[in-house]
């Protein structure tokens, strides 16, 4: 499928050098970038943004990604945003935890840059 | 008759004793041909027939009718039982060598010598007044054969007193025969062959002089009862009534009499100590009791016809000699007869109540004394024999003076009854000491006290006051006016017979004492060996192996041997020793004694001087070690093995209680460290992953994307910074591992204000426009260079960090109060309430106010505690938000200027 130029992806991350990093990645590729730096800040940009993918970060200050995730899948229940949980814990409790908010998949840090692309493809 | 006549009769007598005594005792052929008959055995025992028998059943029949018969029923009762209780009884005797029934008493409660002084104190009070009696018979019949008055002269001069003289001559018999030599088994087969045949001539003669009565002086029973019938009240004669001769006077003479068969101190010397051999039991079980049929088959007659004949001009006990008084023949026969009945009694018990004070009370006060004295302890056996012989002496000289002073007014009959239930105060400790193992020392012994006293007050005072040598008020009204006191009527229970109320009293009080204190008392180590030897004694003599020491004993041999060459002669102990040596295969005098040695001397030792007295010789002599556990369990009983047990398991399981609180402590500290540890490592982990994950993805793009130069210069300037970020991470677990694991410090003297000053400009850079002020005052400690300057720095990056750059200040103070005090200050933005209790805690991060994650591992404050801790000193933490925070470092160091 080719890359559509106006795909909308929203990053969640408390590291700075994370954003940045994906920032510049996901541009490349051509798709829409927006950050967030917890999960209060992506909420408000899931409304604005209405983003077709959100990259959450789970631990995070002020709210977590688990919690946010939760919110904004209330808020927007047909929303046909795919979430992908992006953290340093990979253990099977968080994952279930992170499949029952919603998640659609789960990405383990440190990422390859190319699985995390190719994810971002197949929910499209 | 005259006096010379008597006399040559007694004599006579006397002559035929000693000459059987001798000959039987010191010929090989006649010993071999006595010793091994049950027919001797069983008319031996028969010594149990005294003058009682011989002249006071009479006298009893006259008043109580079949009353008499009591004291014969009681042991003809009693004799089916003798093959299974005489026979535990004698083995077990044998077996311990057990040499008198105080000696069987001591031995069953630990080999107790105050119970064995109580014992042999009770028999020699007990014997004076019963021989007193013998002598009083015997007086009687002298003096009624010389004048043939029916009426007894009382002779003023002591030294014509026939009884003085039997007295004297009976005590040089015992002297001779009794006390010839030590004897480990304390037989005197002579004496015994005498008992045996005394014991014939009184049968013989009884049934003789009743014979003459019944059919000489009178026309057969027949004649006798039908002039009965018509002078007297038959009711009197032939029912159990009369002087209140009630079911309860004879319950209690069959119980008293059963007992006094066999405990009386002489009856137990001869049925137990002089027998020789178990089997003889089955024959004395039914020739004993025919015996005392055959003896109390007259006695109604002849008391009746004595009745009819003289009334109460006569004393009743007297009536065998008064009948025969025509047939001067007869009147011999009955005084030889007579004769016998005293004697054989007066001697057995001089004999076996010399032995039993020699082993019983004067071996162990020698013994007490021997250290002060130790020339007594040497030929302690002949010393022993002369005491014996001192007794035996002293014991007929006070018996009579006994009769001399008091006898007069008493009947033979209650004397002899108030000895039965004197002695009677033993049954509850043997008896219960042979089928309950857990009749304990202090039990008996209580239970023997208080039997003996209320005995002495219920029966020998009540009689002393009853016959007005005692106040007779004592009697009606109680002593003092305390009427339920009244030493015949306690409690108020009347009505019953004083012998009876007596011996009921003490023997009740006496048992139920012996099991209330032994249900609260132990048994000593010791009780529990002996005890075990009385209850089962079938473990022990039957078994071919000799008894295995259970108590660990060992002594000097030379010592050993000296000590018991004084006792037992050098022949016998050498014979002793080389029969030992031989079958253990010694073939050389050991230095030491041991337990196996000790334990054989001891078994001879006690047939000597009995088990106490062998016991206390051997306790001087040896070092007692505690009693071996493993050889104990063998012999102890369940109850105590239960009890020793759960007293093992109960301190097992308090010492399992506290190991396994101790252990479940510990395994909560492992878990908590082990919780401790994952916590490290995820956060560890943790916090890698996310500079490794901004370096992984940017270092990527640099590869596959063509990146601008501003770009590139960026992403490496992050991937520097991360890296960086890893290796300060990396650095400080380690430091942080560091100085968990060791504590190993370097002490130096330090300059502490040189020390600060050079860290300050370290963070020259750093700093940027914050101002950093010492104020210091010169110190110089003992102390770890490094881990202070580490300290130093953490705290001082922490400072700059959480303050602005513009208007910064940090702040290091040194002062000295009780400790050194060093305080990094700063005017930051300071820490929560909430967050302040976490400060100290590893990869815990205050969060900042933009919410970025702060550039730190979260470890400074942790290995600056750590640090501290290490060198002796306390790190606290002060402060308040968006003023500033203070730490405060206490070192408990030396200061050297």
């Amino acid at each position: 499928m080719s890359v559509d130029s106006s795909k909308k992806i929203l990053i969640v991350d408390d590291e700075e050098n994370i954003l940045i990093s994906l920032e510049y990645l996901l541009k490349a590729e051509g798709f829409d970038v927006a950050k967030a730096k917890n999960g209060k800040e992506a909420i408000d940009q899931f409304s604005t943004y209405r983003p077709h993918v959100i990259l959450m970060d789970v631990m995070m200050p002020v709210m977590d990604g688990v919690e946010a995730a939760k919110a904004i899948r209330s808020l927007d229940a047909d929303s046909q945003t795919s979430i992908i949980f992006l953290t340093a814990k990979g253990t099977t409790d968080d994952r279930r935890v992170g499949y029952l908010v919603g998640a659609d998949d789960y990405v383990v840090k440190p990422f390859d840059n190319e699985i995390i692309l190719n994810k971002i493809k197949e929910l499209s | 008759m005259s006096y010379p006549v008597i006399i040559a009769i007694s004599i006579t007598y006397l002559a035929v004793l000693f000459i059987t005594a001798y000959f039987t005792q010191n010929s090989k052929r006649l010993n071999f041909l006595f010793k091994d008959n049950s027919f001797i055995y069983a008319m031996s025992l028969v010594v149990y027939c005294t003058a009682w028998t011989f002249f006071g059943s009479v006298g009893r029949a006259a008043s109580t009718g079949l009353g008499f018969l009591g004291v014969y029923l009681g042991p003809i009762l009693l004799a089916p039982t003798w093959i299974f209780t005489l026979k535990k009884v004698i083995r077990i005797s044998k077996y311990l060598r057990i040499t008198s029934i105080a000696d069987f008493v001591s031995s069953r409660y630990g080999k107790s010598t105050t119970f064995g002084i109580l014992v042999s104190i009770l028999g020699l009070i007990i014997v004076i007044p019963y021989i007193s009696i013998q002598l009083k018979a015997l007086e009687y019949a002298v003096s009624i054969l010389h004048t043939g008055n029916t009426t007894l002269a009382h002779n003023s001069n002591v030294f014509t007193s026939p009884a003085l003289w039997f007295a004297i001559s009976f005590a040089i018999f015992a002297i001779i025969f009794g006390t010839s030599k030590m004897d480990p088994s304390e037989k005197h087969p002579g004496v015994v062959n005498v008992m045996a045949l005394e014991s014939l001539i009184k049968l013989f003669s009884f049934l003789i002089a009743s014979l003459v009565i019944i059919y000489g002086v009178y026309n057969g029973i027949g004649d006798i009862f039908n002039q009965a019938y018509a002078k007297l009240e038959m009711s009197s004669i032939t029912i159990l009534q009369k002087d209140g001769l009630d079911y309860s006077t004879w319950l209690m003479v069959l119980l008293l009499s059963a007992f006094a068969f066999l405990f009386l101190p002489r009856q137990f010397h001869i049925a137990v100590v002089e027998n020789n051999s178990v089997s003889h039991l089955k024959n004395a079980s039914w020739i004993t009791p025919l015996y005392l049929f055959l003896i109390s088959l007259f006695v109604l007659p002849v008391a009746i016809a004595g009745k009819l004949m003289f009334g109460d001009s006569v004393e009743p006990d007297m009536y065998l000699l008064t009948l025969t008084m025509e047939y001067k023949w007869v009147g011999v026969l009955v005084l030889i007869g007579g004769l016998a009945a005293a004697s054989g009694m007066i001697i057995i018990s001089a004999i076996s109540v010399s032995i039993m004070t020699s082993n019983n009370i004067f071996l162990p006060l020698l013994l007490k004394i021997e250290k002060q004295y130790k020339y007594f302890l040497s030929d302690l056996n002949t010393r022993l024999l002369q005491i014996r012989r001192v007794i035996i002496f002293l014991v007929l000289i006070l018996s009579f003076g006994f009769y001399k002073g008091f006898s007069i007014n008493y009947s033979i009959v209650s004397v002899g009854l108030i000895s039965f239930a004197g002695i009677a105060q033993i049954a509850p400790a043997v008896i219960l000491g042979l089928y309950w193992k857990n009749s304990t020392a202090k039990g008996a012994l209580a239970g023997f006290c208080i039997g003996v006293l209320i005995w002495g007050y219920t029966l020998p005072i009540a009689n002393l006051a009853d016959l007005g040598i005692l106040n007779p008020t004592i009697i009606e009204n109680g002593p003092w006016g305390i009427s339920w006191l009244n030493p015949t009527s306690l409690l108020g229970i009347k009505d019953f017979q004083p012998i009876v109320h007596g011996s009921m009293w003490s023997v009740l009080m006496n048992t139920i004492t012996l099991i209330v204190v032994s249900l609260y008392t132990k048994r000593s180590a010791l009780e529990v060996v002996q005890s075990d030897i009385f209850i089962n004694p079938e473990k022990y003599y039957k078994s071919e192996n000799p008894r295995k020491s259970i108590i660990v004993r060992q002594a000097n041999f030379q010592e050993f041997k000296a000590v018991l060459i004084s006792i037992l002669g050098s022949k016998k102990l050498n014979w002793l020793l080389d029969g030992y040596f031989k079958s253990h295969g010694i073939q050389t005098e050991p230095e030491i004694a041991d337990s196996e040695l000790i334990t054989y001397v001891e078994a001879h030792l006690a047939g000597a001087i009995g088990t106490s007295s062998a016991n206390i010789v051997l306790n001087h002599l040896v070092e007692q070690q505690p009693v071996r556990a493993s050889e104990l369990i063998s012999i102890l009983d369940e109850t105590y093995q239960v009890y020793e047990y759960s007293q093992l398991l109960q301190s097992k399981s308090d010492e399992l209680l506290k190991t396994t609180e101790e252990l479940k402590n510990a395994n909560q500290q492992l878990q908590k460290i082990d919780q401790l540890k994952n916590e490290f490592i995820s956060n560890v982990t943790h916090e890698l992953r996310t500079p490794i994950t901004s370096i992984r993805s940017l270092s990527a793009i640099l590869q596959k994307y063509d990146v601008s130069d501003d770009e590139k210069k960026k992403f490496l300037s992050i991937i520097n910074e991360e890296s960086e970020r890893i290796s300060a991470l990396v650095n400080q677990v380690l430091d942080l591992r560091k100085s968990e694991i060791t504590n190993e410090i370097e002490l130096d003297e330090v300059d502490l204000c040189s020390l600060i000053q050079t860290t300050i400009y370290g963070f020259d850079e750093m700093k940027g426009n914050r101002k950093i002020i010492m104020n210091c005052r010169e110190l110089r400690i003992e102390t770890d260079r490094k881990l202070l300057k580490q300290v130093l720095i953490n705290l001082i990056s922490n400072a700059i960090k959480f303050t602005s750059d513009e208007n910064g200040i940090i702040e290091i103070d040194v002062d000295l109060n009780l400790y050194v005090e060093i305080q990094v200050k700063d005017n930051g933005i300071g820490i929560s309430k909430e967050e302040q209790a976490f400060v100290f805690e590893r990869f815990y991060q205050v969060k900042q106010e933009n919410d970025t994650k702060t550039q730190g591992s979260g470890l400074g404050l942790a290995i600056c505690k750590t640090h501290i801790e290490n060198l002796g000193g306390k790190i606290t933490m002060k402060s308040q938000l968006g003023q500033g925070t203070t730490f405060t470092i206490q070192l408990n160091t030396k200061i050297i200027k």
